[in-house]
């Protein structure tokens, strides 16, 4: 080798800072590594498909198709306690799946604020759903009103919609549950499969899955970039530097994948692919998933009973 | 006389338009053939390979498959497409872009599927090659939870899995290691002599001759510079420095003299000398 610049002469020359830890990775880096290890590491890991429970090992046709005739039961549910009943049976049937309940729980119940607080807290209140005050919080001189509504003389919580408000909220969180129960027990690309086999579209569930896999070679393109960076940088960028890296690398990062996305059509035509597509059926129905079936329609049968018994 | 499968008159293709690939360039190619395509970086191999698959298409000169003209609007016709798809195959160099099912299991039984094949006997295929390839234990893994050497055996037996007659390689070779290397090559040659064409793009000078009986040598300036048996060409130094398949390396043995040979890119920088028998 020739150039000037290109040798180490007497031997690798000591570190001046020598101060691990002393440089950091911009906010805006490290989000986006972040981001994207989340979503390599934690949505696609199947680490509870992968487990040997119950649910585990229900054919996933069955399995959408019991737990979707359980989740039109939630809803025709009136009473708190049967409701109740089902949700515990969910956490009984998460148990029997050997999930986690301090991973299931906090999941479940950070999303039924979304789905649900906007219908479920004004409910609580008289000015909504009138009945019996609960407790009172404030006191106007008289009632008024605002559009369609009348404001009454008293805004209170009310008894009748306390009980609407939390039929509400554990509808959503029974159903939530059913749904992430299903997700986290089938290895998704079974379940899309599933669906597909059900009723859905093929050509949807096919994009689906095509779209989860561009997202993996895009996170992967994303962390390589960051790594390749990573091993060259010398010197700390300035934090405007860095955005503006960023930046650039999105717009590089969408081209690839243009090209990407190209290059994989072409080895899609490559093996006969010709716009319509087709799918192999591989799934086979097990005893246990017949014992399953029947004992689900059973269970359901009798909760639904119960109900118009009840009234 | 073995009948022609490919005929290239007077080839020209450029990427986008604008970055040439190939000039001129003029192959033949009879059944049961095995061919080493072999080239620098960037010389238009795998333009080359692109080409033969019916992927990519010449902007000069015509490409023929069976006497058929192969472009665009041939391969729209549903029976032709099919019975080209059936026959001809190709494995990607990039084994990232090749692989877009969701498990190991359905992308091998993606090609057959798309061709109609029924499913007892798909599923026989690829239960076959998953145990040729012993990837039994990844079947249910999403091909991006592999190796690249795991990605690439998945990649060939994808292809493998529609049993093409002619087989194209673009550097099947690359990232592998030396077992599965040793395993491929073997496995080139089982498939040859049942009866398959093979075509391999590589720049892979120890391992062509084990891969093909006919070579062809394409230039940096993008045309065939020279074809012939493998031993022949492989014996023409001169050539192989000039198309920078090879390159002239000095080196300095123990008892001080000085010595110059060519060699390869890659195996054959691990060499030994007898070191009284310099040049
Ligand atoms: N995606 C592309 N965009 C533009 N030019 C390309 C692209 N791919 C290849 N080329 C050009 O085409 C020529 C031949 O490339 P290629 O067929 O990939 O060669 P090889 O496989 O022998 O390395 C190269 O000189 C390269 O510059
Ligand atoms: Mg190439």
């Amino acid at each position: 080798m020739s150039y000037r610049w290109l040798k180490t002469e007497g031997g690798i020359a000591p570190c001046p800072c020598c101060k691990i830890g002393g440089r950091k990775i911009g906010f805006l880096e490290r989000t986006l590594v972040e981001v994207t290890s989340f979503f390599r590491n934690g949505l696609f890991s199947e680490e509870y498909a992968k487990k040997n429970g119950i649910l585990q090992r229900i054919d996933p046709r069955v399995k959408i198709l019991t737990l979707g005739i359980l989740l039109v039961a939630v809803s025709l549910m009136r009473h708190l306690t049967l409701i109740g009943g089902l949700y515990l049976t969910v956490l009984f049937l998460a148990i029997l799946s050997k999930i986690d309940l301090k991973f299931f729980l906090p999941r479940v119940w950070l999303f039924i604020p979304l789905f649900s607080g906007i219908i479920a807290i004004p409910a609580l209140f008289n000015v909504f759903v009138p009945g019996e005050p609960l407790l009172t919080l404030i006191t106007f001189k008289s009632k008024w009103s605002v559009g369609l509504f009348e404001i009454p003389k008293t805004i209170s919580i009310t008894k009748q919609g306390l009980f609407v408000a939390t039929m509400f909220v554990m509808r959503v969180a029974t159903s939530v549950s059913l749904v992430v129960l299903i997700v986290l027990t089938t290895r998704w690309q079974y379940l899309l499969k599933a669906l597909r086999v059900l009723w859905v579209p093929q050509m949807f569930t096919f994009i689906i899955g095509m779209t989860c896999r561009y997202i993996h070679l895009l996170l992967k393109l994303i962390e390589d970039i960051h790594l390749a960076k990573k091993s060259r940088v010398i010197k700390k960028t300035s934090v405007v530097a860095g955005q503006r890296w960023v930046t650039s690398q999105i717009g590089n990062i969408l081209k690839r994948s243009l090209q990407m996305s190209e290059e994989v059509h072409s080895a899609m035509l490559s093996r006969g692919f010709t716009n319509d597509v087709r799918i192999l059926d591989t799934f086979r129905i097990k005893r246990v998933d017949y014992v399953w079936a029947a004992f689900f329609i059973l269970f359901t049968s009798v909760i639904l009973g119960f109900n118009s018994i009840l009234g | 006389m073995e009948k022609k499968v490919f005929e290239i008159k007077d080839v020209s293709y450029s990427c986008l338009g604008k970055f040439p690939a190939l000039c001129g360039v003029n192959l033949e190619i009879k059944e049961k053939e095995k061919i080493a395509l072999l080239g620098a970086n960037g010389s238009g191999k795998s333009s080359l390979i692109l080409i033969l698959n019916g992927l990519a298409f010449p902007q000069k000169g015509e490409i023929r498959f069976m006497g058929e003209r192969l472009t665009e609007e041939s391969l729209e016709d549903e029976e032709f497409n099919s019975f080209f798809r059936k026959t001809v195959g190709l494995v990607f160099q990039n084994s990232d872009i090749q692989l877009f099912s969701s498990t190991v299991w359905d992308e091998i039984a993606f090609g057959p599927t798309q061709l109609g094949i029924s499913k007892a006997e798909v599923e026989e295929r690829v239960n076959d090659l998953l145990e040729m390839l012993d990837m039994h234990s990844l079947k249910d893994r999403s091909p991006y939870q592999l190796s690249g050497g795991e990605k690439k055996k998945v990649a060939i037996a994808s292809t493998l899995a529609v049993n093409p007659d002619i087989l194209l390689l673009d550097e099947p070779t690359n990232g592998l290691d030396p077992r599965t290397q040793a395993f491929l090559m073997e496995l080139l040659e089982e498939l040859h002599r049942s009866g398959k064409t093979i075509i391999t793009a590589t720049h892979d000078l120890g391992k062509v001759e084990k891969m093909a009986d006919r070579v062809i040598i394409l230039g940096e300036d993008h045309t065939i510079v020279t074809e012939g048996c493998a031993s022949e060409v492989l014996g023409n130094k001169s050539l192989l420095l000039e198309v920078n398949l090879i390159h002239e390396h000095l080196h300095r043995h123990d008892d001080g003299t000085l010595h110059s040979h060519e060699h390869g890119h890659f195996s054959e920088h691990e060499h030994n000398h007898n070191k009284y028998k310099t040049v």
